[in-house]
């Protein structure tokens, strides 16, 4: 019997060139529209105080937990900060102004007294802020907390007595 | 015998290999589609942010958050719906997205709200946004804000 001569191998050429046109097609217009996103990061912060949370809860704070609270007052000058208000219950009260006044406060912040074996933690700092201050000037003054040590604050409007 | 670009009376053919070319430049392909599409639904690029030296990228370990985008007019932009303006609004579209949620009723002890606002927003319209998070029931607060010299 006659053995069957192998055929040769049919050889498969995939026209490659014009996926590769493709593909650079796609890749030009995905470097031309990409837009790194800036590095970004976050700020922790309390929820605002409401009505409710302000009525005398049923489980007082022990005195151990009690907290000194500082207060800064931000007053606005057409979106900036016109003048700042430092008050709490060791340090005395302060009007910070012109150009000196955010190393002022900083300062101030630094060198507000910790109860002796405690650290910044103890401390609460709540910003009282004027409706049409610019947020950009919120986010310094809370930068500048976090710059002394504080990694929460509260944000509360201005209070009208204040 | 044919000599390589010789170009002689064999007419030689050249045909470089295009495979790994082809390799390549798809997979540089696949990187930019998946850089470009990640982010960009919930964080709107029409915010300017603040910027601060002390904000801390978020932990690996915060998977559960989400973003308000708060424009300078003072406006909650939201993806595919139309910006929420009053506090009424943006409090009804936070219910709806913890009734929404996987997780539930749990979604606002867990979920860590963070809020893009433009820089030249005012403090009453972020305030506006921060009552209304709370009122929703959401019990985590973070601002987005930008590193220095992150352009």
């Amino acid at each position: 019997m006659k053995r069957k001569k192998k055929e040769p191998p049919i050889e498969i050429t995939l026209p490659i060139t014009p996926m590769l046109d493709m593909a650079f097609q796609l890749l030009s217009f995905f470097l031309l529209t990409f837009k790194p996103m800036p590095t970004e990061g976050q700020m922790s912060i309390n929820l605002p105080k409401t009505d409710v949370a302000s009525t005398p809860s049923e489980s007082p704070v022990p005195d151990t937990d009690k907290k000194d609270e500082y207060t800064v007052v931000l007053y606005s000058a057409g979106g900036d900060i016109g003048l700042i208000s430092f008050k709490g219950p060791v340090s005395a009260p302060a009007e910070l102004s012109g150009d000196n006044k955010l190393p002022a406060l900083l300062q101030r912040l630094k060198d507000i007294p910790k109860p002796a074996g405690k650290g910044p933690d103890s401390i609460s700092i709540t910003i009282e802020a004027a409706p049409d201050l610019n947020y950009s000037r919120l986010i310094e003054i809370m930068d500048l907390c976090k710059r002394s040590g504080y990694e929460t604050v509260n944000l509360t409007p201005i209070k009208k007595e204040s | 015998m044919s000599h390589g670009g010789g170009g002689g009376e064999d007419g030689v053919s050249a045909e470089p290999n295009l495979t790994p070319l082809l390799d390549l430049v798809l997979q540089l392909v696949m990187f930019f589609m998946l850089v470009a599409n990640f982010v960009a639904d919930e964080m709107s690029d029409k915010i300017k942010l603040p910027v601060a030296s002390q904000a801390k990228p978020l932990k690996a370990t915060e998977t559960n958050f989400m973003y308000m985008n708060v424009d300078k007019t003072g406006h909650v932009l939201v993806p595919s719906r139309e910006p929420l303006v009053s506090q009424d609004e943006i409090t009804f579209y936070l219910r709806q997205t913890i009734k929404n949620h996987p997780l539930g009723a749990r979604a606002g002890d867990t979920v860590t709200v963070i809020i893009r606002a433009d820089k030249d927003s005012k403090f009453k319209d972020i305030h506006k946004t921060m009552v209304s998070i709370k009122t929703a029931g959401f019990k985590n607060l973070q601002l987005r804000a930008e590193l220095p010299g992150a352009k």
